[in-house]
């Protein structure tokens, strides 16, 4: 694009075109011509080739990830922020399973009644409405609560033993309701099986024939779902963490991206590598384990079922093939080139006033 | 109508959601000039206020920081939404569909089949947000003119997969139903089995999957506003070495940008936002969970 720049025809023919933009005539009074330029993508696979020796040979000498922008060791730093979220992950993983059971029950048997808006209609609305409509919503109501002279409470952040409560609480809302229409969908399928016709006959009541009988037997279906309910935490992590102020590992990670609405000099785009490549190595890890440890309990629960050592080599492999592509999307250069581009700018009517 | 109150609802949410679209911009209480740059202060009762207004007679639902109405930034800003979720919805099933189709066949290619089933297993082990803020930040995507078709195509290709594998297992489960065997018995090829048995039952399933699949992905651009991952965005220059990423579109999920600081000071700005994206996700889930009731009950 330089060269092109450079080239005596591009400039000539550039400047009579701007020459004959001039003499149109149009509906613009005046057109502004303003030299700028423009940062374009430059990718160099020799740039791209040394990023990725560096940080194999940075794995090699230093046995971890170096030194973050803080001064500290990513490794360090990764694990405070990990073992932060874990504080709010682990109680919400509970409650959604346990409540979210709960409210299936809840749905399933108000389902065949009238009041089946208050079972399925608030499951539909917790499973359709978005985390950050819960958190913003709460968070206005509460805001008007305090304008009107409620006593203020610090609930957001991260300085008090208490500040888990609202992350705990939003985090766990969506698997929740998504545990809940597992139940009753599970529950529904049940209910036309001869078991379940057989106690109804010996006067057996319906409470007891749902929690004593119809449960157990949905309780195979829902186990299936417990590691998507932890990707589903995992997912709604950085919302939660970001919008209540919550310095865990989500929020690190996504500053650690480096988004920023301004690029300055040093011109290149700052993305901490090695803090980033370190949280997706740990969230990738967490992920794979808690794959592993539903696998197991499926296997101590559901009769006639055998782990495979296969399916944990090939589980593995896939993790590790969505690390390396990650990592090498994390080490794409991140350098800018400049191109010379004319701003044309039309200007109705304003310049000529000007004059 | 009666007997199925939430496709109704849901179908009254959409049409309002294409009212808002296309005739919503001509309603002679949206600001038909809202591109154009506004004062950021004004006078009111004699006293000087700087935007953002906060909800008043004169701004319904008050003013986003630029000094434009929100309520008709909302309501002009739902037709570049909606066809921003549609393109990516509509792509991500003109792919997939097709793949779904061709990798059920039993003397299709295998190789496709372990690459879709491998596929839709990636995308369900890992988080797709975190992907897709990864890649929608990466410099191929950060400096490209065609940004918003890169955020079409990425958002759309991560799920195809799932679609993929849900279309052949769908059609894996119908295979042994009396009446495929019938028109197996009857003399039909696979391609004939496509076309009179299986398309026709897959088809309901397409169409409740498509509506739910709307409902997310408003869902996540939803998300991606409050990141600051801009749906169009310019860079331009804005001092010696200095470069402004500036939004270009108005669509909803931008006026989410600055929710950290907006919560607690212009609160009027992300709370009607989510309440709109909150709307359009609701109606779109309970048409698809209104169409599988009807499919599971053929009379209502």
């Amino acid at each position: 694009m330089k060269t092109l720049w450079s080239s005596k025809i591009v400039r000539w023919s550039l400047l009579s075109i701007i020459l004959i933009l001039f003499l149109l005539p149009g509906k613009t009074d005046e057109i502004l011509i303003q030299k700028s330029v423009k940062p374009v993508y430059d990718f160099s696979m020799e740039v791209y080739k040394n990023n990725i020796i560096d940080f194999i040979e940075l794995l090699k000498t230093e046995h971890g990830l170096g030194l973050s922008k803080y001064q500290v060791p990513v490794s360090q730093e990764i694990a405070h922020y990990f073992s932060r979220s874990l504080f709010i992950v682990f109680p919400a993983f509970f409650i959604s399973i346990l409540l979210g059971i709960a409210k299936g029950i809840f749905d399933y048997t108000l389902s065949e009644r009238k009041w089946n808006v208050f079972g399925n209609g608030t499951t539909w609305l917790g499973q359709s409405l978005p985390d950050f409509f819960f958190v913003i919503s709460i968070q206005y109501v509460l805001l008007l609560l305090i304008r009107m002279g409620f006593p203020k409470l610090d609930l957001f952040g991260y300085d008090h033993w208490y500040n888990i409560f609202f992350p705990i609480i939003f985090l766990s809302m969506y698997p929740l309701f998504y545990i809940a229409r597992i139940t009753s969908s599970a529950l529904a399928s049940e209910a036309s099986k001869d078991y379940v016709r057989t106690a109804m006959s010996k006067g057996t009541s319906m409470q007891k024939i749902v929690l004593r009988h119809m449960l157990k037997n949905a309780m195979l279906t829902i186990l299936t779902h417990f590691f998507t309910v932890m990707v589903l935490l995992i997912s709604s992590l950085p919302i939660v963490e970001f919008l209540t102020y919550y310095r865990g590992a989500a929020r690190r990670l996504i500053e650690g991206f480096g988004i920023k609405p301004v690029i300055t000099s040093p011109i290149s785009i700052n993305i901490e590598t090695t803090l980033v490549i370190g949280f997706i190595g740990i969230f990738l890890f967490f992920l794979f384990a808690a794959l592993w440890v539903s696998n197991i309990i499926k296997a101590f629960v559901i009769p006639n079922s055998n782990l495979k050592i296969t399916d944990v080599i090939s589980s593995l492999l896939l993790f590790i093939f969505i690390a390396v592509i990650l990592v090498l999307i994390v080490l794409l250069p991140r350098d800018i080139d400049f191109i010379p581009i004319s701003m044309v700018t039309e200007i109705n009517g304003l310049w000529l006033e000007v004059l | 109508m009666k007997k199925n109150p939430i496709l109704t609802i849901g179908t009254i949410g959409m049409v309002i959601i294409l009212f808002l679209s296309f005739v919503g911009p001509y309603l002679p209480f949206v600001d038909p000039d809202l591109l154009e740059e506004k004062p950021f202060f004004r006078y009111h009762d004699g006293l000087m206020q700087v935007a953002p207004y906060g909800p008043s007679s004169d701004f319904l639902l008050g003013s986003d920081r630029n000094g434009r109405d929100l309520l008709s930034l909302l309501i002009v800003g739902t037709r570049p939404t909606l066809s921003f979720v549609l393109s990516v919805c509509l792509l991500r099933y003109l792919i997939a569909v097709p793949i779904g189709l061709l990798i059920s066949n039993p003397n299709g290619p295998s190789f496709l089949r372990v690459f879709i089933q491998t596929w839709s297993k990636m995308a369900s082990y890992v988080p797709t947000i975190f992907i897709i803020i990864l890649l929608a930040n990466s410099p191929f995507v950060l400096f490209s003119d065609n940004r918003t078709i890169w955020l079409i195509v990425l958002i759309a290709f991560l799920e195809i997969g799932r679609v993929s594998d849900f279309i052949s297992s769908y059609i894996e489960k119908i295979k042994s139903e009396d009446y495929i065997s019938a028109g197996i018995m009857v003399g039909n090829r696979f391609s004939g089995l496509v076309k009179r048995y299986f398309w026709p039952h897959t088809l309901p399933q397409i169409v409740i999957n498509f509506s739910l699949d709307i409902s997310r992905t408003i869902f996540l651009i939803g998300q991606l506003g409050i990141f600051s991952i801009f749906i169009s965005h310019v860079v331009a220059m804005a001092g010696y070495d200095t470069f402004n990423i500036i939004n270009t579109s108005i669509t909803w999920p931008m006026l989410l940008t600055n929710v950290i600081q907006d919560i607690r000071i212009y609160p009027w700005i992300p709370f009607w936002t989510s309440i709109f994206i909150a709307f359009s996700s609701f109606s779109f889930y309970l048409i698809s969970e209104g169409l599988r009731k009807k499919t599971q009950n053929p009379n209502n």
